[in-house]
Parts: structure tokens; C-alpha cells; sequence
């Protein structure tokens, strides 16, 4: 383990809405439709993940319906025609059970930093990866990983905490990434202008349609109609 | 014989055998029942600690219900949402109220850290775990997960090397809105909380994660290090199908005397190799002597003492009265035969009274004797050699000389031997004789050729062993009469008298008494009669004469004296045998040798016979 050499780091949009403000902007709809397999399976009694489960006798059951945080768990991707260049490097937390976020997209060449924000030691991996086996990640460490070049699709995970599940879209064309609220809203600010399409992941898959959008100078660009990430999920 | 005690030592043996082999299998089915009984109950442990911690489980989630309704977290982490950084305001807010909920927490679900995390997950505030970061979330768990979309879970986290159990509850501010975050508790599984458990329980128990033991307690009296062991197992778990299907390994060996069973453990720790082992002591005896070293006063005192006792005192009484019996009492009896031997109370060891080989020994000590004596000269109690003094006589059966002859003037068959085989020195005899049967009943060999006359009517019939020859062994080895011939004896003239040889004094003895009147004789009246010879009335005519009557009827009386003696000093009974009988039958077997072999008369001795008084003829040639 050595220590992250990068005086910046890069997190597009990280958590919450309070950036939306910039040259695009837009909700999504029908995220309370998905959930991350893992909480999913977590879930089911034979899992063996718990010995009490059951409702809060207080807690409407609307509200009980298991569905994924966006600010975490979802992804809008602008991408471009041409080949974008490598980002700057993008720190990705671990604390909490998981990633933050869970699901990225990058440009091929784009390095990745998984830091670890836990008072206690990570083991993150890349599934089916013969060069990034597990290895110990301590407390307030990091490990570095580069996207390689290509369109492709990674999951990473922990051996030290099976609800880590994580996903890095590799995509010659994705230029920023933006993370939507609670309430679905998200922005891009930073885009150049140009033609992008805007496309939605989660757990590393395409969800929703891809909305695509033209950006010119600083002129706010409000999509009117949000984008349903529930439409077609798991493409 | 002695062949009670022998008996009783093979019985005995048997005995003791038996119960060796009756407590090696006791050993056997004693280690085999335990190991099954220790698997049971290890079963049962493992099931009632997985019990314990569920129950703990509910416990602790209802008693964290004090905090999900706290109004200090619920307003915390209602202002805490959707702002980003965190306002110290509900940091401060929440951590106060989460000091207030802990403080309302009974005793026995204290958690170890208390958590109010926002509904994105994020940690707001958080009592105990001084070492999370700021900016730490638990979203990502599915227990928070869970809790933020309004479940009560509970969970097993394995934080490096340490293990927590895990509540968290929804915090809900208004119903009809979706929860505002959650409260999360752990508890540390550490000595303290194995130690609890195990109190519950009453189990040894050790929990373990991530390949190492992690906390374990055992009972009073379990050796605690054992413990240290539980980890061993720990690589060998997953190839146990059962441990890894159902999450209860099969019983794993810590050492010879103690098993484990493994118990994968609820949570996010199943899939961590995190669980709990159970442990028990099973008691193994090494052998038979096992069961007297691991017996306790308890045991002893459930003891059959009385049986046992007695099985004692019958097993050694029955030993000694058989020893005794058999060893003691003859060898007292041949103490005190000698020492009447020595005082010269006996001539010779009175053998009925021995029995076994005291009687052959005996046996063997008069002969001794009595060749002690022939050598210093003196007259061996045992008949002569009649071939020596008559010479060869016809082939004759072997036969008593007092034996019964037949009608026609044969000689009958002796009676079949009674208590005794011919003997084995036969054959080292020079006699081309064949020897005679040694139970025939009479006074001794009889002379070859001998051929009594029928019996008279009224014969005084013994039994078969009445005045029993001696034994070949009697007779001096140095006899060689086949070898030596002997002119045939003379035929008695008739009418010729015999004379007496003056061999031994006559004493003017009175007239002989009357003949009793005879009757019909019981054999069973007296086993000790002899058998006696008819007497032809020419040889009767012939030898009576008054005054040799009365020297026979002398000698005779002497005679019937020692003989009486010598049946009582041997045991034997001399009722009916009345000395009218007697010099009876010493008359006719007198007669009937003088007709037969020419001699003038016929001396008679007593002699003992495998333990029982006989009579020898000895015709004498004077």
C-alpha cells in the first residue's frame, strides 16, 4: 500500500444537490425502483444475515419498500462521441459498508483511488481480475487503480465486508459524471459545450434512456422531462 | 486329588477373567457412550447459545426502542438531512441525546457504541467508537440499510480483529414521512460478553472471525486454555459440508479428551468465517483401572459393599476349606501318623486314612519301611515266596488263594478290580507269569497251581477286596521263581497229619470254642470277610486232631487279634466279624492249601493292603 500521490482529487458532484447548479441539469424518476442486489439478497432469510428482521410497527409501508440512495448508487454519465481523454483522478471513499460512491463512469486511463475511511483495515478486489487480487487497504490508506483502456465493465469488491459490491464503467466516451439527491435532481456545470448524451448506471449497467443534450456557452440546459432510470433497468 | 481347590483356582480364574473382559468392554461402551453423549450435548450447547444470542438480540433491538423515539436524535438527525457538511448543531444535539439514551439503557443491553446516522447514512453523532472518522458513514450496511427504510434488523460485523453484534432501529420523526435516519447499537463481543454468555448458557464458549479466536469463557472447573485450540480447527471448517450447509460443524477434536462444535455465526459475519465454538470435556477412561482412579465418594458409596463382601468371604472360604480339606487334613494326619510312628504306636501309615497323594506317599513309606526292615533282617510283613519254598507249580490263573474255586475244581475268576488298576510295574517282573489281578480278594498271591476245593456252603464271602493280595511292588524284585524250576509239590496223602513246625510257640490254649452257628452271610454285614474256600470233608477228616486244633486255635486267636487291630488302626469296621468266623474260614483255607501243596501247615500273618488289613497264607514245608 502506498500513499495516493495526488495533491487534487476529483469527485464529480459528489453526494448531494447542493451543486446543480451549472450548464445542464435535470431529475431522474423511478429510482425508489431499484435496489442494489446486495441489500436485496441481504434481505432473504436464507441469506443468514440476520436472526430479527421485521417492519417497525411505526413506519408506513410505502416508505418500508427497500430502494437505492442515488446520491450513492447512481450515476449520470455524459458522454461524447469522440474519445475523451483520460479525468483527473477520482478519490472513491470506503466507510460505511460500501463505496462512495457505488457506481462510477471513467474514461479509459482515468485512475481511480480507493481510500479507506474506516478506523479498520478494507480488502478491495476486482472480480475475475488477475492483476488486482486483494489486498489489505488500512485505515486512512489507499489503493490505486487505472481504468484500462476500452469499453468495459468492473466490479470490485471486499473480502472484509461483503456488502461492499462496487462498479466502474469504462467508457472511451464519458466526460463527467454527475450523483442526483434524494429528490432525483442532479447537474452537470462543467461540461464544454457540445453534443453529450446523458446516460444513467447502476451497479455498473445502463438504466433508463439515454437523454442526449447540447450544450452551448453557459446557457442553462433544463431537461424538462426526467429521466426514468426504472425504464429498462438491468440493460 | 485335591481336586476341589484346583477347581476352585480354575474357577476363580474364570472369574477374574470374566471380569476383565467384562470391564474392558465396559470400557469400551463407556468411551463410546460418553463421545456420543459429549456430541449431544455439545449440539445442545451450540443450539442454546445460537438461542442466547438471538435472545440477546431481541432484547437489545426492543431496548434501543428508547432511542428511536427520543425526540433529542429525532430532531438531530431531521436537521442533520440533506445538509452537507453535517451542522455541528446535530452533531452536538445528537450525541446529547444519544448519552441520554444510553443512560436510559437497562444494564444488561448497554450497548458498547451507540450510532444516529442521517438517512443517507451517514453517522451524525456516535457514543463509544472514539475511533470512527468524521466524515464515517454505516449506510452501506444492509442493517442500516434496512433500518433507514423502516426495519428492525440485527446484524454480526467483523471490524478487523473485532466483532460486534448489531441493533439498529428507524428514527421517525413524522409517520407520514419516511424515516429520518437510524439508531445503530454494538455490542463488542470481548471476554466480558463471552463471559455473559456463557453464564446464560452455562456453556464454554469461544468466538472466533477472520481465522482467529476472538473472546471464549468457560465454566468452572474447564481448563480455559483449552480454548486456545478452538482456532486450530478453524481452516478444516470448510470442508465441513455440514458446518458450511447449515452452519453446525460436526464435533471437532481439541484434544483427546475434549470436542468442539462450530456455529457459523447471523450477519455479515457468516460469510467472514465468524462464528462460535462450544466446547465440552468428555470423560475417557484409559482402562478397567480407569473407573477406580475417576470414581469419587459418591461412587464408592454406591458401591454393593455387602456384595462384594460377600463374594470375599465366600471366594476365600471356599479356598481355604478346600486347601484345607485337602492339604491340612491329610498332611496334619501324616504329621500325626508319624509321630505315632515315632513313639511306636504304628508299625506302618494307615492308609484309608489318606487320601490322594498323601495315600500314595503313605503307601510308599510303609514299603519303604518294610524294605528298611527285610534289610536289617527282620520279617517283612508280606507273603512268601511259595514258588521258592514249593516250587514250580501248574499255570494257574491268576487267582487269590483264598479265592472261591468252582465246582468242578476251577478256579473261578477273580472279581474285577474295585478302586484299582493292575498295576503298571507288572510288566517289570521276570514272572512270565501274567500277573494277577491286584483287587483279587484272599490272603495274599496265591501259589501257582493252587487249586482250592468248592466252597463250602455257608463260605465266609468277602468282598472283593477282603484280604486283597499285596501289590506286585510287595513282593522282593529279586523273585525270579519262573526262572528257577521247582519240583512239583507232593500230593498230600490222605489221612496224613500235618504237624506243627514249632515256628511259633503253642500255648495251651483251651479247647476251641464251639462253632458259632453259622448263618447266611451278609455281604454288606462285613465288606472285610474273606473269601474262602470250600473245604473237601476228606482233608477235614484228615487235619483235625485235638491237639493241633488247639496250637491252630492259639495261633489263630493271635492271628484274629492283629488282625482286628490292624482293621481298626486302618479305619475299617469289625462288627460281625466274630473270631468263630474267622478261624472258619483261616480252617478251611488251611485245609485246602495243605491238600493242595503237602505242606504240614500254614501260617497266616496280617499285613496292610492299600490301606486295609489282609491276611497272608504261607504254607510251611516243615
Amino acid at each position: 500500500m502506498r500513499a495516493y500521490p495526488f495533491p487534487s482529487i476529483l469527485l464529480a458532484l459528489t453526494l448531494t444537490g447542493a451543486a446543480l447548479a451549472g450548464p445542464v441539469k435535470g431529475r431522474i424518476s423511478g429510482q425508489e425502483k431499484l435496489v442494489p442486489d446486495v441489500y436485496t439478497e441481504a434481505a432473504k432469510p436464507d441469506s443468514h444475515r440476520w436472526i430479527w428482521r421485521e417492519p417497525s410497527p411505526t413506519v408506513r409501508s410505502e416508505f418500508r419498500a427497500l430502494s437505492a440512495n442515488p446520491s450513492r448508487d447512481i450515476c449520470i454519465a455524459a458522454l461524447e462521441s469522440a474519445a475523451a481523454p483520460a479525468h483527473d483522478p477520482i478519490l472513491i471513499k470506503i466507510t460505511g459498508g460500501r463505496t462512495i460512491p457505488t457506481t462510477i463512469a471513467v474514461a479509459p486511463g482515468t485512475r481511480i483511488a480507493f481510500e479507506n475511511r474506516d478506523p479498520f483495515p478494507h480488502q478491495l478486489y476486482v472480480v475475475n481480475s488477475t492483476t488486482w487480487k486483494p489486498e489489505i487497504i488500512n485505515p486512512g490508506s489507499r489503493r490505486e487503480w487505472s481504468a484500462p483502456p476500452g469499453a468495459n465493465r468492473f466490479e470490485i469488491r471486499d473480502e472484509l465486508f461483503p456488502s461492499v459490491r462496487s462498479y466502474v464503467v469504462v467508457d472511451p466516451g464519458v466526460v463527467d459524471v454527475a450523483y442526483p439527491g434524494h429528490d432525483g435532481a442532479f447537474a452537470f456545470d462543467k461540461l464544454a459545450p457540445g453534443d453529450y448524451v446523458l446516460k444513467a448506471f447502476f451497479q455498473g449497467k445502463t438504466v433508463g434512456k439515454a437523454v442526449s443534450v447540447t450544450v452551448k456557452g453557459n446557457v442553462l440546459v433544463d431537461l424538462k422531462d426526467p429521466l426514468n432510470v426504472a425504464d429498462g433497468a438491468g440493460q | 486329588m485335591m481336586l476341589l481347590s484346583r477347581f476352585w483356582y480354575i474357577v476363580l480364574s474364570l472369574v477374574m477373567a470374566g471380569a476383565l473382559y467384562v470391564a474392558f468392554l465396559a470400557v469400551g461402551q463407556y468411551n463410546r457412550r460418553n463421545a456420543v453423549a459429549m456430541n449431544e450435548e455439545l449440539a445442545g450447547d451450540s443450539q442454546v447459545v445460537g438461542w442466547a444470542l438471538q435472545i440477546d438480540s431481541r432484547h437489545r433491538l426492543d431496548a434501543l426502542l428508547v432511542g428511536a423515539v427520543d425526540k433529542g436524535v429525532q430532531d438531530a438527525l431531521s436537521s442533520a438531512n440533506g445538509r452537507d457538511p453535517l451542522p455541528r448543531s446535530s452533531k452536538d444535539g445528537a450525541r446529547r441525546a444519544l448519552v441520554a439514551v444510553s443512560d436510559k439503557l437497562a444494564p444488561d443491553y448497554k450497548e458498547d457504541a451507540l450510532f444516529a446516522v442521517d438517512r443517507d447514512g451517514r453517522i451524525v453523532a456516535q457514543l463509544g467508537f472514539d475511533s470512527a472518522a468524521d466524515d464515517m458513514e454505516l449506510g452501506g450496511y444492509p442493517a442500516v440499510f434496512d433500518a433507514l427504510h423502516g426495519y428492525l434488523r440485527d446484524d454480526t460485523w467483523v471490524f478487523g480483529d473485532k466483532m460486534y453484534r448489531v441493533v439498529a432501529r428507524p428514527v421517525e420523526l413524522d409517520v407520514t414521512q419516511p424515516p429520518v435516519g437510524a439508531i445503530v447499537g454494538l455490542k463488542l463481543i470481548d471476554p466480558i460478553y463471552a463471559k455473559e454468555v456463557a453464564r446464560r448458557t452455562r456453556a464454554n464458549v469461544a468466538f472466533y472471525a477472520n481465522g482467529r479466536r476472538l473472546a471464549s469463557a468457560v465454566q468452572e472447573g474447564f481448563d480455559a486454555s483449552i480454548m486456545d485450540q478452538v482456532a486450530t480447527s478453524l481452516p478444516t471448517l470448510a470442508q465441513d459440508k455440514a458446518y458450511t450447509d447449515s452452519g453446525h460443524s460436526e464435533v471437532h477434536s481439541l484434544s483427546d479428551t475434549v470436542g468442539a462444535m462450530y456455529a457459523r455465526i447471523y450477519g455479515d459475519g457468516w460469510d467472514l468465517g465468524a462464528g462460535y465454538a462450544v466446547a465440552r470435556t468428555r470423560a475417557v477412561v484409559a482402562g478397567p483401572m480407569g473407573f477406580i482412579a475417576g470414581a469419587d465418594d459418591k461412587d464408592k458409596a454406591n458401591v454393593n459393599w455387602g456384595l462384594l463382601v460377600m463374594a470375599l468371604v465366600l471366594g476365600a472360604a471356599f479356598g481355604i476349606a478346600f486347601t484345607f480339606l485337602e492339604h491340612t487334613v491329610p498332611l496334619r494326619e501324616l504329621v500325626k501318623q508319624a509321630a505315632s510312628l515315632k513313639r511306636g504306636e504304628l508299625d506302618f501309615l494307615q492308609l484309608p486314612r489318606f487320601r490322594g497323594a498323601f495315600r500314595g506317599a503313605a503307601q510308599d513309606l510303609n514299603q519303604g519301611l518294610e524294605r528298611i526292615v527285610e534289610k536289617g533282617g527282620g520279617a517283612a510283613r508280606r507273603p512268601a515266596d511259595l514258588e521258592q519254598i514249593l516250587g514250580p507249580a501248574n499255570a494257574q490263573p491268576a487267582m487269590s488263594a483264598f479265592a472261591l474255586p468252582g465246582q468242578d475244581g476251577q478256579v473261578p475268576p477273580p472279581p474285577p478290580a474295585r478302586g484299582s488298576a493292575p498295576s503298571a510295574h507288572s510288566g517289570a517282573r521276570p514272572n512270565p507269569a501274567p500277573p494277577p489281578p491286584s483287587s483279587a480278594g484272599g490272603f495274599g498271591p496265591p501259589p501257582p497251581g493252587f487249586n482250592p476245593g468248592p466252597p463250602p456252603p455257608n463260605a465266609f464271602n468277602a468282598p472283593p477286596n477282603a484280604f486283597s493280595a499285596p501289590t506286585p511292588l510287595a513282593q522282593p524284585p529279586v523273585q525270579a521263581p519262573a526262572a528257577r524250576p521247582a519240583p512239583p509239590p507232593p500230593a498230600p496223602a490222605a489221612g496224613a497229619k500235618l504237624s506243627q513246625t514249632g515256628a511259633r510257640p503253642v500255648p495251651p490254649g483251651p479247647p476251641p470254642p464251639p462253632p458259632a452257628p453259622q448263618r447266611p452271610y451278609d455281604e454288606s454285614e462285613d465288606e472285610e470277610a474273606t473269601m474262602v474256600a470250600a473245604i473237601p470233608a476228606e482233608v477235614l477228616a484228615a487235619a483235625t486232631g485235638e491237639h493241633k486244633a488247639s496250637e491252630d486255635v492259639a495261633e489263630w486267636l493271635s492271628v484274629y487279634e492283629d488282625f482286628i487291630r490292624t482293621k481298626k488302626q486302618c479305619g475299617e469296621a469289625t462288627d460281625g466279624l466274630t473270631f468263630d468266623k474267622f478261624q472258619h474260614t483261616l480252617k478251611k483255607n488251611r485245609d485246602a492249601l495243605m491238600q493242595r501243596h503237602g505242606c504240614r501247615r500254614v501260617r497266616f500273618s496280617v499285613y496292610v493292603k492299600e490301606g486295609r488289613a489282609s491276611l497272608k497264607a504261607t504254607p510251611v514245608k516243615e
